[in-house]
């Protein structure tokens, strides 16, 4: 509530200046990927763009989740072969949406079960008007596990980039 | 009996342990769907997406209002990325749970819809204006945030109310939820409740099945007793009816003149009959005896054959199968024979018109089996349910005591064996004994020893029944030995203090008013030694346990000469051997008498 009540007296209150972040995508890039990593392109990162991420290898799943209607079919690289791919290390992956939600994926996660970077749905591409370009899929019809609050919260779109820790 | 006995007793229970379990699985899936509702609560999303909505608004307006004259490529840039959100953002209304959730809660529809509106206008505008930007033209910040402006004021109040209402929703699902918390508590407090309940009701009537079947089994109990008492005494006047018949007829032929001793042959005949049925009466009450000793079944059944032989007449073949090596089983061999003998005397009376019995012992595991199997006249299922009762006999009148199987059934059961009835009518007759092994083959010689010869001890006899100490009195002088009576303790050790010579053996009853048997034997060891002692009893080791008489030897009455021979033969021998005065003063003052001394 009074986060609510605050919330709206800065609206009423308008407008402070607002830090220029690092929102923006250049060139198509559309998840930077940084930390413990082994191949890079660009200092300490690795940039991928639409195309350089599906040359990795498109896989299928068909799940419902909590956001969709029916069970669509998800188009996109298993997490795991970006991991296998870079090179990456560690025990986390620290992940953050564009409005930067940010949550910890333990890397038994994307080992263990299909877990998706997918990048189209029921065979449209992801927009970021809806989810896109990058919504983290979890197999949670085919796994009861992964129907629980955990997954959940780590079915993140709106991806923008990952830390490998 | 035992069928009768456990039928209600199992499925009484067998029906409340399902309804239990029926139970158990009703609350396991109610306590799942509760944890179940807990967690959707957990997940409840639209408080949060309402004010996540609220507070991208704000970051857009923030987007807009940055500090700059004309609109930049970069705040442009920024504007269309907080839109993106925005739509994300408004999607979760519009599908998926929440959007479910939202076609039941108009309110918040139309709040959605109206922003949805609004929304649209915004994008609209933006990108009217980013379009004449990438053509060059120089927007300054003011006009797009007053074109905007009017968007963001009727946006502001649609929030609010939807971040509200989304709370009131929330709280109303808090509420539900409470409710459906509390009333699957109560359920299944309810059921835990059933669950006792039913358990006590479980409890109660096994409580009872258990006392009507301990009465059930008490009432059977005094009924074989009743019958036993009966069928006792039936035999017993039977008896006394033809020894009081022929006594008198006796009287009256030696009245008379005439010879006696035909009746006397009758009388001596009832008085061994009556024998036989006290015998029989001894084994039925019996108690554990020769629990632990070992008999070779083999050995056994070699000797039976040869007692047998003889009873079954030359109709009834015999037919023994035994192994070729010793075949050592737990149990005391006597009673063993005894039942084997009961076993084939039945076999050759179910086969009137003669035919084979089949004796055979066989190994099997850690048992012993014993088949005895006739080809007679077979029964039906009633009365093999019955043969094991006591004085429960299909035989004529005065042929069979009924003790017969129920003896058997008795001492089968007692060395921890098994016996089991297969028969059909016309066809036959098989009796399956499932007797123990014994671990080690040390089987109890049973060798029948030569009467001994007259040996001419000194025998103090002490029993209070006249009749008794008369007879005993005379067969151990018929076997050659000297004898001293008492018909009391006190008057066996008056006896024996006016007795100048060696007393090799006391033979006493137990049971005796005044000094009992053993105090008797024990004073009278202080006294002399070396005199052995034989205690005779009536009674089926009851009284033994009084005083420290391990070490002697008992018997049981009614005693059997030939044995009483045997006994008194080694006792003498045996106190022949020990030298006078050992660990003992007071036996130097008994006189040293020569071992000729009669």
């Amino acid at each position: 509530m009074t986060r609510l009540l605050m919330v709206v007296l800065l609206w009423w209150g308008c407008v402070a200046p607002v830090s220029a972040e690092a929102l923006l995508r250049k060139d198509g890039i559309i998840l930077s990927v940084s930390g413990a990593i082994e191949r890079h392109n660009e200092k300490d990162a690795f940039l991928f763009t639409y195309d350089t991420l599906s040359a990795l290898g498109l896989s299928r799943i068909r799940t419902s989740t909590p956001w969709t209607d029916g069970v669509p079919e998800f188009e996109g690289v298993l997490v795991s072969r970006v991991v296998d791919y870079l090179g990456g290390k560690g025990s986390t992956m620290v992940v953050t949406a564009l409005n930067d939600y940010r949550v910890e994926i333990p890397m038994e996660d994307v080992l263990r079960y299909p877990v998706l970077f997918a990048v189209s749905m029921d065979g449209q591409r992801l927009t970021p008007r809806d989810k896109g370009p990058i919504w983290i899929i979890y197999p949670r019809d085919q796994f009861a596990e992964l129907r629980g609050e955990k997954a959940r919260t780590r079915s993140v779109w709106q991806l923008k980039s990952i830390e490998f820790k | 009996m035992i069928l009768a006995l456990r039928r209600p007793l199992v499925a009484v229970p067998l029906t409340v342990l399902t309804a239990l379990l029926v139970l158990l699985i009703l609350s396991a899936v109610r306590v799942h769907e509760m944890s179940d509702a807990v967690e959707r609560q957990s997940r409840e999303a639209m408080n949060w997406s309402a004010s996540q909505m609220e507070v991208e608004f704000w970051r857009l307006a923030q987007a807009v209002g940055r500090q700059e004259n004309t609109v930049s490529p970069k705040t442009l840039e920024e504007i269309s990325l907080r839109i993106d959100i925005l739509w994300s953002r408004m999607r979760l209304f519009q599908s998926g749970e929440m959007g479910v959730r939202l076609a039941g809660l108009p309110d918040i529809r139309r709040l959605v819809d109206r922003l949805d509106i609004e929304l649209r206008t915004i994008d609209r505008i933006f990108h009217e204006y980013s379009a004449q930007v990438a053509l060059g033209v120089e927007i300054p910040r003011a006009e797009l945030e007053g074109r905007l402006a009017p968007q963001f004021e009727a946006a502001a109040p649609l929030l609010r109310d939807l971040a509200l209402e989304a709370n009131v929703v929330g709280a109303k699902r808090w509420e539900e939820l409470v409710a459906r918390h509390r009333s699957l508590v109560t359920e299944l407090i309810g059921l835990l409740g059933g669950v006792f309940l039913l358990g006590l009701v479980l409890l109660v009537i096994l409580a009872r099945q258990l006392r009507e079947a301990r009465q059930r089994e008490g009432s059977e109990k005094m009924e074989a007793v009743g019958r036993l008492a009966g069928g006792v005494s039936h035999e017993i006047n039977n008896v006394l009816a033809i020894v009081s018949g022929f006594t008198e007829m006796a009287q009256k032929a030696a009245e008379a003149g005439q010879p006696v001793d035909k009746h006397l042959d009758r009388i001596g005949q009832a008085a061994l009959r009556g024998q036989r049925i006290a015998q029989d009466l001894l084994a039925f009450g019996r108690k554990s005896v020769g629990k632990d000793a070992v008999f070779d079944l083999r050995d056994l059944l070699i000797q039976q054959e040869q007692l047998l032989l003889p009873l079954l007449g030359e109709r009834v073949r015999l037919d023994l199968s035994v192994p070729n090596d010793p075949l050592p089983v737990q149990g005391d061999a006597d009673l063993m024979g005894q039942v084997v003998m009961n076993l084939a005397i039945n076999a050759r009376d179910a086969m009137p018109d003669g035919g084979t019995i089949a004796l055979q012992a066989t190994r099997k595991g850690s048992h012993a089996i014993l088949v005895v199997k006739d080809q007679g006249i077979g029964m039906d299922a009633r009365t093999v349910r019955r043969i094991f009762e006591p004085f429960f006999t299909t035989k004529g009148p005065g042929k069979g005591t009924g003790l017969g199987l129920s003896i058997v059934y008795g001492a089968i059961h007692r060395i921890g064996g098994k016996i089991k009835v297969a028969s059909e009518v016309g066809k036959g007759t098989t009796f399956t004994l499932t007797l123990n092994r014994a671990a080690h083959g040390h089987a109890r010689c049973q060798a029948a020893a030569p009467l001994p010869v007259n040996s001419g001890g000194v025998i103090l006899v002490a029993e209070d029944e006249p009749d008794l100490l008369h007879l005993m009195e005379n067969t151990l002088a018929s076997l050659g030995y000297r004898v001293l009576t008492a018909s009391s303790g006190e008057e066996a050790l008056a006896v024996q203090a006016r007795h100048d010579g060696p007393i090799h053996v006391l033979l006493s009853d137990i049971v005796m008013p005044g000094i009992h048997g053993t105090e008797l034997a024990q004073r009278i060891r202080a006294i002399r030694p070396e005199t052995r002692v034989v205690l005779m009893t009536g009674f089926p080791g009851r009284d033994i346990g009084t005083g420290d008489i391990k070490n002697e030897k008992i018997l049981q009455k009614p005693v059997d000469t030939a044995e009483l021979a045997r006994v008194l033969a080694a006792a003498v021998g045996e106190a022949r051997r020990v030298p006078p005065g050992l660990g003992s003063g007071q036996a130097a003052t008994v006189p040293r008498l020569g071992h000729g001394a009669e």
